[in-house]
């Protein structure tokens, strides 16, 4: 069923989902397919170092035999590999005790289509991936600077089918480039990513590293303390990433270990904060459906700093006595639903706007190594990279050397004074991509200095 | 499969490559997780594939495919070749290996019980006897208990004559239970956290960790920190134990001596390191009491193998003696850049899909002479911190901030009340040198991580680091950031 290298089609899928729940092992069966190709081009001191092309593909079933759930996973599509896998998912369901909480699978659903595919964005060669990053290498040579970075494009395909029908496919495609030009005593970064690779502007990104690289060198070192904060999208995002992690999902609130917990429906934020979790949003398209087949909707978390909603599976749903959201990840799992599309809705300002309104603080192109030291309190520590500016009379300084913070999510989503327009795509780390502006932020901790 | 391998080594050379290797995976696993006394998970996986890795036009090109079959392998391979001679349009220099002699060997992790032929029934009535125990307090609001096992096989050939086959087994076991009060929310792990113990051993490793033994203790320990003092702020002489050190040396020995990170080739993802190659030999890296070898050898380790994925023999070396660094992570490629004449054989990818990078082997700081409580009794005033809960460092590999699951003040050389959200910062050189104090081989312990992600696309690997517990004098602790 999967013999060649060519790109799985629907029909392709609903001929191996069938061949699958054909197999008559169990009351209940679904088959969930996941793969693609992802290519890479990798540059470090001006030149390419590491260049890959990885096909990849993979099957997961779950059975559910009375009221206990079985699953296994394979790359293998012959049919014997086929029958064995449906044995194993079915011998262990019936080795388990029965599932207090066990859910019949849904029925058949409609979806909404998410248009995210690009033909020439899935099939980019070796050669044209050099290209675009050989003209990033030679501009930033031509400022003595060394460039470093990377040019991934690809596309994945995901897939489900249950016994109850649910059937639902989607292909998407990405391109992604990443840069990062450096001096002896600074750096710069940009980064961007669209489904469509002829959209990634290139040549302004590089031109953005290079400009922050040569504006930040030989950098003075400040004090850490509080400053005022203009915090680019990559920077901004990284409170969004651990508050969609550990708070917007219904399992952590429904447990008492989500600094939400119980706060459903009260003001945690500043009134200028609204943020939603939208798949369907044109900058972040994501998966139309989840991993129990269920349709994606769009959520408000927070509106106007009031915290509204949380994201669902099945599972959490029924719990909470409302639909699901479709956040599903494949059941079952330790985790419970995840927001995957997070959108911080825009406002009316611009960085130029957010510059020139400071008169004493620093603006922040990325944080490095974020993590979480309390999650009841969302406090972060992180350090900052590639681009940390003073900010003196509403204009850029100077560079400064990084700082260290430890600083609480929840407070800082109270201190945000300005919100742009624009709004970037961010990476998020567990999964997805955020939709971020810039934040302009008061008082902000800075616990330590770097060294470097 | 010998076919195959073959096939795709004639493949790469016909489309003009001057080196390959081609790499046939076989992995199975299997994770099982009772969480809250019902299943969280229970998974079992099997994944086939191969990848190849070429050097044409002086540059690499690697490429992958799950599908094994003839018209595959040559399809994949001229991709491989075609990417490098991409690659090699833009290059600095042509690359290079270190010679490393032809070896043909079978090699395997050894173990007395295959986990996979342990029952089902077996390991979920240990896991649910577990869970028993952590959730019979109300203040338990989620209780955890996991086993995961390993299996890889991998067939490594190389245009230069080396075919080797291996077999890894690696097991692990471990759970947590996370307590709940008013606003507050603290976790316990046993025997370490993110996932527990894990080897490469049997079914033998998850019958030795007095798993249900130690259930009532962490439940206990998780519930008392709810009414805990909160770590005080300042400056304190502290005492880590093993398992946080394994960390504490993983982030800021292990990544800072990887040579591709030190070379730049990292600069825009995870970033380089502070431990430039001019500093080898002189640069003090810590007190002389800090000794950390490099172990690709020692038994039960995660990073435990025959061979890296270069094709070079497992060794055991040093990267830090005496206090001073002496040593690097290296593969055939970067030891040519560093004039070394053999590799340190640290390059591996995760499973077939993935390109073999710089990864860590074991690392391990060295035992000294302590007692622990002898040690403890010679600390007037101060804090001792276990089990690694937060984690973040910066891309030079120099300020870091750690938080651990416990804390337990030190006072008149005693240990006295828990401390809750323990942390401390220091700076990587500052915080080495500051150690006065290492306990001896009886509190020595090889700690698995088995979740490093490194590289683009981002790879898991694994790796063990050996510790016991160290003194470290006038380190910053409670940092807040409320």
């Amino acid at each position: 069923l999967l013999k060649n290298t060519d790109m799985l089609s629907q029909s392709d899928f609903e001929t191996l989902a069938e061949t699958v729940l054909s197999l008559p092992t169990a009351d209940e069966t679904e088959v969930l397919f996941s793969g693609g190709e992802d290519t890479l081009t990798r540059f470090a001191d001006n030149h390419i170092h590491q260049n890959l092309c990885r096909k990849d593909a993979g099957l997961t079933v779950r059975v559910h035999v009375g009221n206990k759930i079985g699953r296994a996973s394979t790359n293998s599509f012959a049919p014997e590999a086929l029958k064995t896998l449906v044995d194993h998912a079915t011998e262990i369901a019936v080795h388990q005790s029965e599932s207090p909480d066990f859910l019949p699978m849904p029925e058949k659903q409609r979806y909404k289509k998410i248009e995210n595919f690009d033909e020439e964005t899935a099939f980019v060669s070796p050669s044209e991936r050099a290209e675009k990053i050989k003209e990033a290498v030679e501009k930033c040579r031509e400022r003595a600077l060394t460039a470093a970075g990377s040019y991934s494009t690809g596309y994945g395909v995901r897939a489900i089918a249950n016994s109850k029908g649910v059937l639902a496919f989607h292909k998407s495609s990405k391109a992604h480039f990443t840069i990062t030009a450096t001096s002896a005593s600074s750096s710069g970064w940009a980064e961007e990513s669209s489904f469509k690779a002829s959209s990634v502007p290139f040549r302004s990104l590089t031109d953005l590293a290079i400009d922050k690289a040569v504006a930040g060198q030989n950098p003075i070192e400040l004090e850490p303390g509080r400053y005022t904060v203009v915090l680019e999208p990559s920077a901004a995002s990284e409170f969004l990433l651990f508050m969609a992690h550990y708070g917007f999902g219904a399992l952590s609130f429904l447990e008492g270990r989500s600094f939400l917990s119980g706060k459903l429906g009260q003001k945690l934020f500043g009134s200028n904060i609204s943020i939603v979790d939208d798949a369907y949003h044109p900058l972040c398209r994501g998966l139309p459906f989840d991993c129990e087949g269920m349709p994606r909707k769009k959520v408000t978390l927070v509106e106007h700093g009031i915290v509204t909603g949380l994201v669902h599976d099945r599972k959490t749903a029924l719990a909470m006595a409302v639909e699901s959201t479709g956040h599903a990840l494949p059941q079952p799992n330790p985790y419970g639903p995840i927001p995957e599309n997070v959108v911080f809705e825009r406002g009316d300002s611009t960085l130029r706007e957010m510059i020139a309104s400071t008169e004493r603080g620093l603006l922040i192109t990325q944080f490095h190594y974020c993590n979480v030291e309390n999650p009841m309190h969302l406090i972060l520590t992180g350090i900052t990279r590639n681009g940390t500016f003073l900010i003196e009379g509403g204009k850029l300084r100077c560079g400064i050397r990084n700082f260290r913070f430890t600083e609480s999510g929840i407070r800082i989503f109270n201190e945000v004074e300005k919100i742009s327009a624009e709004q970037k795509v961010v990476g998020a780390f567990f999964g997805g991509e955020f939709v971020v502006p810039s934040l302009k932020v008061r008082d902000f901790t800075f616990t330590s200095k770097a060294v470097l | 499969l010998k076919e195959y391998l073959g096939l795709a080594l004639d493949a790469a050379k016909q489309a003009g490559a001057v080196y390959a290797d081609i790499r046939i995976i076989h992995t199975r696993s299997e994770d099982i997780l009772v969480r809250n006394s019902t299943i969280g998970s229970f998974d079992r996986a099997e994944t086939l594939g191969f990848g190849i890795r070429v050097i044409a036009g002086g540059a690499w090109g690697f490429a992958s495919s799950p599908i094994l079959t003839r018209d595959e392998i040559v399809k994949v391979t001229r991709l491989a070749v075609e990417t490098a001679k991409a690659s090699g349009t833009l290059k600095q220099d042509s690359v290079r290996l270190v010679p490393e002699p032809v070896h043909q060997d079978d090699w395997q992790t050894p173990y007395i019980q295959d986990p996979f032929k342990v029952p089902i029934e077996k390991k979920l009535d240990l896991l649910y006897a577990i869970d028993r125990v952590l959730r019979a307090k109300k203040e338990i609001a989620v209780a955890e208990s996991g086993m995961s096992f390993l299996s890889e096989h991998q067939w490594l050939w190389t245009t230069e004559g080396t075919r080797i086959s291996q077999s890894l087994l690696r097991s692990g076991a471990g759970y947590s239970a996370t307590s709940s009060g008013p606003d507050d929310v603290q976790v316990r792990s046993y025997p370490a956290s993110h996932g527990g113990q894990q080897m490469t051993m049997g079914y033998e490793l998850v019958e030795s960790l007095g798993l249900l033994e130690n259930a009532e203790r962490v439940r206990d320990e998780a519930i008392a920190l709810l009414s805990a003092k909160p770590c005080p702020s300042g400056v304190k002489d502290v005492i880590i134990d093993g398992s946080q050190l394994a960390l504490q040396i993983h982030e800021s020995v292990g990544h800072a001596t990887e040579l591709d990170r030190v070379l730049g080739m990292e600069e825009d993802f995870a970033g380089k390191s502070f431990a430039t190659t001019e500093k080898a030999g002189t640069f003090r890296y810590g007190s002389d009491l800090v000794n950390i070898v490099a172990d690709s050898t020692i038994p039960g380790g995660l990073a435990t193998i025959g061979y890296d994925d270069d094709g070079v023999r497992a060794q055991r070396w040093f990267l830090i003696r005496n206090g001073l660094l002496t040593g690097y992570l290296t593969n055939r490629e970067t030891a040519a850049v560093l004039g070394e004449e053999r590799s340190r054989g640290c390059n591996r990818a995760e499973g077939y899909a993935n390109l073999p990078i710089t990864r860590q082997t074991n690392i391990c700081l060295l035992p000294g002479n302590w007692e622990l409580d002898a040690l403890i009794a010679d600390t007037r005033e101060g804090i001792y911190f276990e089990t690694n809960r937060s984690w973040s460092i910066d891309h030079l590999r120099l300020n870091f901030q750690f938080g651990t699951e416990i804390a337990w003040e030190i006072k008149k050389g005693k240990l006295a009340g828990l401390l809750k959200n323990p942390n401390y910062q220091s700076v990587t050189p500052e915080f080495w040198g500051s150690c006065d104090a290492v306990c001896n081989e009886s509190y020595w312990k090889l700690w698995g991580v088995a979740n490093c992600g490194k590289g683009q696309p981002v790879q898991l690997a694994e790796m063990s680091h050996g510790a016991a517990p160290a003194r470290f004098r006038k380190i910053t602790v409670g940092i807040e950031g409320k």
